[in-house]
């Protein structure tokens, strides 16, 4: 999608943002009261990990907004977006939102959160799927083409899967 | 005098070994010792975790804000533009106009899918791969070498040379209308050698296409251009 397209629609892409505000505002209120206070090895190791999955939502919702369209709902979009981190991934603002809550359950370090986070990487789940049912019958096999070519959350298998969808290897 | 220093040399070196496993010790705990003194305090590791954890929470929380604000605002004070699909809706809910508008989507799906070929089609003449062909005459053989310049900025993948041969041109045997290239880095050129057996037909007819996977996971095609001839091409 070119910038001038893009610039022109709203940012009208509510439903990511809400649920994010949701998602953080519940675990937000969580790790103030659940906080780990031992501070040994693991703790260490635990907020290390943390530190990483940390990193990984910043790179991923700052690549994801590299795109204007980014913030357009789905159903106006003109054209569905397929490059920079959307060649690997189809979801990125999924994806951070999903290593943040990981990151929250390594920083807090609480069965707390064990009983929450899947409940809103659900969520995530479910809210990607609705985008991708709307974006498949807005532009049909295109969009078949593209979901076979990428992962919905994560990056691996990227190589391998460009080779499956591209045709190579038919002779 | 020789072997005296021969027999010492092991012992020496052993000493120097010694010596220098001693120095980087002292040298470690003259670098360590103060900070792990400093890490039995149990007070300052858990100042030092809860100062990471809660900086990269508001970090993590600023750059969220950062992004989405727009969408927030807008979600605030209302959208400074309403979607087109709900004005159509909201106008009439007769089966007419539903249809009318079913066939305005179906109609802008076609348009957008025409002008994403289009674009495609540009970004492969602005990605700056170059191909070029050239032909000349080997004894009774035609050697066409098809050269690709990876003048882009990304790196293509699974480059194929796909010969379109006309009637009276044959490939030679051990040589294939195909060939695989693999991957071309930036800046970098690759060259498809084919040997071509000549029964009557003219060598600048050969077409054929180039085929790669670009920076996108898109598959990018170029046709090859016409032959430049070198040398003569008739037989004596």
């Amino acid at each position: 999608m070119n910038d001038s397209e893009s610039k022109a629609e709203a940012d009208n892409n509510y439903y990511p943002a809400l649920i994010a505000i949701m998602n953080f505002a519940v675990l937000l209120s969580l790790a103030m009261t659940n906080m780990a206070s031992t501070v040994g090895l693991w703790d260490f190791i635990f907020v290390g990990a943390g530190v990483y999955f940390s990193m990984k939502f910043i790179r991923l919702v700052r690549s994801a907004h590299e795109f204007e369209a980014t913030r357009v709902s789905p159903k106006d979009r003109k054209t569905f977006l397929k490059e920079g981190i959307y060649a690997k991934i189809r979801h990125p603002i999924g994806a951070a939102a999903i290593y943040m809550n990981i990151a929250y359950l390594c920083f807090v370090r609480s069965f707390a959160l064990v009983t929450v986070i899947p409940v809103f990487i659900a969520l995530w789940y479910i809210y990607a799927a609705y985008e991708e049912k709307i974006l498949v019958g807005r532009f049909g096999d295109e969009y078949r083409e593209y979901v076979r070519a990428t992962s919905m959350f994560r990056g691996s298998g990227y190589d391998q899967q460009r080779l499956a969808s591209s045709g190579y290897d038919m002779y | 005098m020789l072997s005296v220093i021969i027999s010492s040399l092991p012992k020496s070196t052993m000493l120097m070994q010694n010596d220098l496993w001693d120095d980087i010790q002292i040298f470690l705990h003259l670098l360590l010792d103060p900070l792990f003194a400093a890490l039995q305090d149990e007070g300052l590791r858990g100042t030092i975790l809860s100062t990471v954890i809660w900086s990269f929470l508001v970090i993590c929380g600023l750059v969220f804000v950062v992004y989405e604000f727009p969408s927030i605002i807008n979600l605030l004070t209302g959208s400074p533009s309403t979607p087109i699909r709900r004005q159509l809706k909201t106008v009439s809910a007769s089966r007419a106009k539903a249809a009318t508008a079913s066939a305005a989507r179906h109609q802008l799906s076609r348009d957008k899918t025409q002008k994403e070929r289009e674009r495609r089609a540009k970004v492969v003449k602005e990605a700056g791969v170059r191909v070029a062909a050239k032909i000349e005459r080997e004894g009774a053989l035609l050697r066409l070498t098809i050269d690709i310049n990876n003048g882009s900025t990304s790196k293509i993948d699974m480059v194929i040379v796909d010969l379109d041969i006309p009637a009276g041109i044959n490939v030679d045997v051990g040589s294939f209308r195909m060939q695989r290239l693999g991957s071309i880095n930036v800046g970098e050129m690759k060259s498809a050698n084919f040997r071509l057996r000549p029964m009557g037909g003219d060598p600048l007819d050969i077409g054929g296409h180039v085929e790669f996977l670009g920076a996108s996971y898109e598959v990018s095609i170029i046709a090859i251009p016409v032959p430049e001839t070198i040398g003569e091409m008739n037989d004596e």
